[in-house]
């Protein structure tokens, strides 16, 4: 068997057999990066060398009883989490040449526990998109079918994972970037509650709403990797001091007497047919396996879009100020003046999308505006956290689709940035409520594209939607990897 | 580009349909309320760290265009 195409979990378990060694494991997805990255271009940095050497330095340390959780498992990185030494772009000619001189809280903790980085992956610039397209470093393709669209933001992870190019990743989700390309590219992404996994070294976007979480090939590898990431750290006082538990030790696949919350907006006009299929045998898996399924109103899903497409870019517009070619990134060096060389660094480094947030967040925080826009979508922001709160006191976890359609053609919409906003309905609202979320996969449309579920559960109830994502692997068998044409 | 901003500036008008008169706003869905930690001293990064990420500076200090 391909090694490369191992989970997470199998792969810790050879390991400790000593049927295979790290460096092998490492060795088959590099080679298999080899074969496959000319079509998937999932990788804007590959560290072949680091690679190998922490493999035979993770195979070292087993030979000396230091195991560590992912003690030489290989993974890759959304281009967004801080590397020390290693360049990390965030998909932006603006830190084209960024070499932090630090790890991410994240990072750190996979390093600590023996992971082997092999590099990072592709993204939307800043993380500002659905479909990857706007990274400035390649596009990433969906490996199911040449010519399509990833998803985003963290698309090059998906791809990725999806591909054999890596065992796992990490991504980041802000309305929905770990989970719509996890259920486009047929994997399991998880957004863990906000404040449960450390965002120091992420590079903001929007700050009240980003998290970091998993992109893994199944339920049990999501778990594993959320051992390894969660937990308060000082360094991000938006961290929560919350009880870290064993994740693995959710996946039973009991759901009886579970209530499954279906929310009656999330299946509306512009529901793709196919995709409406998937998601409602998947409810009937659940019933049939003794769940009670509730039908549940969220009155003001409809409001989300208009409430993020204000909210983010306010956000993002003030953390993105920082990058004015002084301290780190990208400089013109031509400008005389101080002014000018702001102005020239960031209209030469910032792409069309980020451009765009900039202005909106700007304007909708401006002063005989701020009370008009900013204000008013953070008070929306309060009912569409309250229709949350309501419905769970009648479910134990929401379930819907992730995204209105499978996996689209690459260049589609490309002009119409509104088109591409709306599509990101079903996943906005658990970033502006903090909730967790969750993207397994559930079925695959005639074409043969890969369709996820969406879970959504109570916040820091990551437990019952592991849970319900491993009682819907093992019961819908839609858990593969792709033949890469 | 203009045309752009002027559509989603139009279709976040919407949110106007809406009564938001006594509800207050949220600007962190899960708020931590007074995130204190110990007043502990930790290392930071060294000058030559902090300053290797920059485009110009004198091995002391970042360098910009004259301001005055």
């Amino acid at each position: 068997m391909n090694l490369y195409a191992l989970t997470v979990a199998d792969a810790m378990e050879k390991l400790a057999t000593g049927d295979i060694c790290s460096e092998d494991l490492t060795r088959s997805c590099l080679e298999r990066i080899d074969q496959v990255e000319k079509n998937i271009k999932a990788f804007i940095t590959l560290d072949r060398d680091g690679a190998l050497e922490a493999a035979r330095e993770a195979d070292l340390a087993r030979k000396r009883g230091n195991v560590g959780l992912l003690c030489g498992i290989p993974l890759s990185l959304k281009d967004l989490l801080c590397t020390r030494g290693m360049k990390t772009t965030c998909g932006s000619n603006i830190l084209g040449n960024f070499i932090p001189p630090y790890d991410a809280t994240v990072v750190e903790k996979l390093k600590s526990q023996g992971a082997v980085i092999l590099g990072k992956v592709a993204m939307d610039e800043f993380a500002m998109g659905s479909t990857s397209e706007s990274c400035a470093f390649g596009v990433p393709q969906n490996p199911w079918k040449k010519g399509y669209v990833a998803g985003g933001s963290s698309g090059g992870s998906a791809a990725a994972v999806s591909a054999g190019e890596c065992l796992a990743s990490l991504g980041s989700d802000t309305g929905g970037s770990i989970r719509q390309p996890a259920s486009l590219c047929g994997i399991v992404g998880l957004k863990p509650t906000y404040g449960r996994v450390s965002r120091f070294g992420l590079v903001a976007f929007a700050s009240s709403l980003d998290q970091v979480g998993p992109l893994c090939r199944d339920v049990t590898d999501c778990a594993i990797m959320m051992n390894a990431i969660g937990g308060y750290d000082r360094r991000d006082s938006t961290s929560v001091r919350v009880e870290l538990p064993d994740f693995r030790s959710f996946l039973r696949g009991e759901v009886r007497g579970l209530r499954v919350g279906v929310p009656r907006e999330y299946f509306v006009a512009g529901l793709d047919p196919e995709v409406e299929r998937v998601v409602k045998e998947g409810i009937d898996f659940l019933q049939r396996a003794g769940a009670e399924v509730v039908e549940i109103s969220l009155p003001h899903t409809e409001y989300c879009v208009a409430v993020y497409y204000l909210i983010a870019p306010a956000e993002a517009s003030s953390n993105l100020a920082r990058y004015d070619g002084v301290n780190f990134g990208m400089r013109d060096m031509k400008a005389d003046t101080l002014m000018a060389m702001y102005k020239d660094t960031r209209s030469a480094g910032f792409g069309a999308e980020v451009k765009r947030r900039i202005l909106i967040g700007t304007y909708a925080l401006s002063s005989g505006y701020y009370d008009a826009y900013y204000k008013k979508a953070s008070q929306v922001r309060t009912m569409i956290l309250r229709d949350f709160q309501e419905a769970f006191k009648r479910c134990d976890v929401l379930v819907s689709p992730v995204t209105p359609t499978p996996a689209w053609k690459m260049g589609e919409n490309s002009d119409d940035p509104l088109a591409v906003y709306l599509s990101d309905i079903l996943t906005i609202s658990a970033n502006l409520a903090g909730i967790p979320g969750m993207s397994v996969p559930g079925g695959f449309s005639k074409e043969g594209l890969p369709i996820g579920i969406q879970l959504q559960g109570p916040h820091f109830r990551e437990d019952t939607l592991l849970k319900v994502a491993f009682a819907l692997e093992k019961g819908l068998e839609a858990t593969r990897l792709p033949v890469i044409e | 580009m203009t045309a752009q901003l002027d559509t989603i500036l139009s279709y976040v008008e919407k949110l106007e349909e809406l009564d938001t008169r006594d509800v207050s706003p949220t600007t962190h869905a899960f708020s931590v309320c007074n995130a204190f930690r110990e007043d502990e001293v930790h290392s930071s990064l060294p000058t030559d760290e902090a300053l290797s990420c920059s485009a110009r500076h004198n091995g002391a200090m970042f360098q910009v265009p004259r301001i005055i």
